[in-house]
């Protein structure tokens, strides 16, 4: 019982910590693949 | 680059503390293990809504919007250790207490500060106007934070079950249990400011993706 408790407060922990990060890094590819579309359509705007 | 791999260094370090360098307590046994995941945490969002209170009277007094982006950000990863915080304090006090949650002081001030910095994020989120949203999100940034000081003094303030570890007179625990917490504290922080940096690059971004948007429609 008492290694079940350790186990799920290392993955609540760490879990959290890397699902945050993974979401991040997602996060700023799908941004900086959408600014380079705006961009992109904005210089053929002008 | 170097500042992440000393990160990963002193994690590593805090892992290896954690769960071999560390011995059991007398009284709480293997579970002390849970104490270095839970309190470290805990510590580190009390500073980042520290940060969110600065960034909100930094930007009502200068009026620049990095200060906004940066408030926000402080208060979504603020919530992220708050609900480490409280599961892993779940956790423990299922194993130490025999029940989950006993609406002790701690815990009950805790959650509401996890309830009303969750407001604020909503607020944030649910409104258009820019300005506005900048304006009141930093006042309500400013407003909540006395709760951050009540969940902190809540032991001292109440009668409750969580123990006070951290005394004038110092830290009560074993010299190897302190230097892991110090480790801890040390890992988390750095962690935290990697998270910062990150995450206000993508809400940067984003921001500059919406305004251009805005001015094509």
């Amino acid at each position: 019982m008492q290694q079940v408790e350790l186990f799920a407060v290392a993955v609540i922990f760490w879990g959290g910590i890397f699902t945050f990060l993974a979401y991040l890094l997602l996060r700023m590819i799908g941004i900086e693949k959408q600014l380079k579309i705006v961009e992109s359509q904005v210089q053929g705007d002008q | 680059m170097i500042f992440l791999g000393i990160t990963a260094a002193i994690s590593l370090l805090y892992v290896y503390m954690t769960w071999i360098f560390a011995p059991p307590d007398v009284v709480l046994g293997e579970n002390v293990r849970i104490f270095f995941q839970h309190v470290a945490p805990a510590l580190v969002s009390y500073g980042l809504f520290g940060g969110t209170l600065l960034c909100g009277v930094m930007y009502l007094w200068k009026g620049d919007l990095k200060y906004d982006i940066l408030g926000a950000v402080t208060i979504k990863l603020g919530l992220l250790f708050t609900t480490i915080t409280l599961l892993s304090g779940m956790i423990w006090a299922d194993a130490a207490w025999g029940t989950p949650w006993n609406w002790d002081p701690r815990e009950t001030t805790t959650l509401i500060l996890w309830v009303a910095y969750a407001c604020i994020l909503a607020y944030r989120a649910s409104v258009s106007d820019r300005e506005a949203r900048a304006q009141f999100g930093s006042i309500f940034g400013i407003v909540a934070f006395p709760m951050v000081i009540l969940s902190y003094l809540s032991i001292r303030i109440w009668e409750t079950l969580h123990p006070i570890v951290i005394e004038p007179s110092g830290l009560q625990m074993e010299v190897e249990h302190m230097m892991t917490l110090l480790v801890a504290m040390i890992a988390v922080t750095m962690i935290a400011l990697i998270m910062v940096e990150l995450s206000y690059k993508v809400d940067s971004a984003n921001e500059k993706l919406m305004r251009i948007r805005m001015e094509r429609s």
